[in-house]
């Protein structure tokens, strides 16, 4: 029997080496950036006049443009900003100029033109933690587990208790209105 | 026709289909990264807070970046990989939610990633735009910091 001939091959066995190293340089390159954000659902447009409200089921936050807060007409700091919204939404001494239950409350923030974006977003995330915190205890409280684990109807029923109202209105002018 | 079997000098273990099966791998990693093609062209960095969320990006979002441009004071709005004025941004925002049936507006991710100097004014306006689009579900995008170290 007649022996083929060899013929001259290409060296393939280095070509998997060169394809590895690609497939590992993008993947060492390829950094998945992993954003944090705050969610937010922003109210309907609506071009009118505001409905009549109770004024004890409204929480009023004020930030001038020095990023100065006055919540309530007090002057407060941002880290306070938490516990003032749960203390204010839970209302636990009955207090008359809180509401009288959660459902409720409504969160107003006023803000200057010149109120800085980082200032905004700082009592934003506060008063968005503390929602989560009042929407985890009862999550514990009613069904024993974290509210992100629980199903769509009963995230509902807890979301019916806690709903954030946030009501913010046109950035107003300090310095024009002196 | 009689066919000659021909016969082999060894059964050799193929490694040639070896970079095809790489370059599989290769390929499907390249394809999978979603790499965010659109740059800002504004300055921004982000305000530090000690809570959010991790957020999932989609393939039909919109990123608006608001900050100064470089070299310049005022704050500019860029939507995806456009620099707009406003009334740009307002006709951008039109032709988004114009074909778009009430509650898939609501579907439609939008993420802010505003510098943490800008005055509220700004993104009032924004936001006053997006609303009147429909356009409501959006997400402040920040920087995660622990507690202590906010500024």
């Amino acid at each position: 029997m007649r022996k083929r001939r060899k013929m001259p091959e290409l060296n393939a066995g280095s070509m998997a080496d060169i394809a590895f190293l690609l497939l590992i340089f993008f993947l060492v390159v390829t950094t998945i950036a992993e954003d944090k954000g705050i969610p937010v659902i922003l109210p309907e447009y609506y071009d009118g006049p505001p409905g009549p409200v109770a004024m004890n089921n409204v929480l009023k936050i004020l930030v001038n443009g020095n990023d100065d807060l006055l919540v309530e007409s007090k002057p407060t700091e941002i880290e306070m900003m938490k516990a003032i919204v749960i203390d204010f939404v839970n209302n636990p001494r009955r207090e008359k100029d809180k509401p009288i239950t959660s459902e409720k409350a409504i969160i107003s923030l006023q803000n200057d033109v010149n109120t800085s974006y980082d200032t905004y977003v700082k009592i934003y995330a506060h008063i968005h933690e503390a929602y989560l915190t009042m929407r985890n205890e009862m999550a514990q409280v009613q069904f024993q587990s974290d509210y992100a684990k629980l199903a769509v109807a009963q995230k509902n029923v807890i979301l019916k208790k806690y709903p954030m109202k946030l009501s913010e209105a046109d950035p107003f002018n300090i310095s024009m209105s002196q | 026709m009689p066919f000659k079997r021909k016969k082999k000098d060894s059964p050799e273990v193929s490694t040639a289909s070896l970079p095809d099966i790489i370059f599989m791998l290769l390929f499907f990693f390249m394809t999978v990264t979603v790499l965010r093609t659109a740059a800002a062209q504004v300055t921004i960095e982000l305000p530090e807070t000690a809570s959010a969320i991790k957020v999932n990006h989609e393939a039909s979002e919109y990123n608006i970046y608001i900050g100064a441009e470089l070299d310049r004071e005022n704050p500019k709005v860029q939507i995806n990989e456009y620099l707009v004025s406003m009334k740009q941004f307002d006709q951008i925002l039109e032709s988004i939610s114009k074909p778009l049936m009430d509650f898939e507006k609501m579907e439609v991710p939008i993420y802010l990633r505003v510098d943490r100097n800008v005055k509220m004014d700004i993104v009032y306006d924004v936001k006053l735009l997006l609303r009147k689009h429909g356009l409501r579900k959006i997400n402040y995008i920040v920087k995660k910091v622990r507690r202590a170290e906010t500024k």
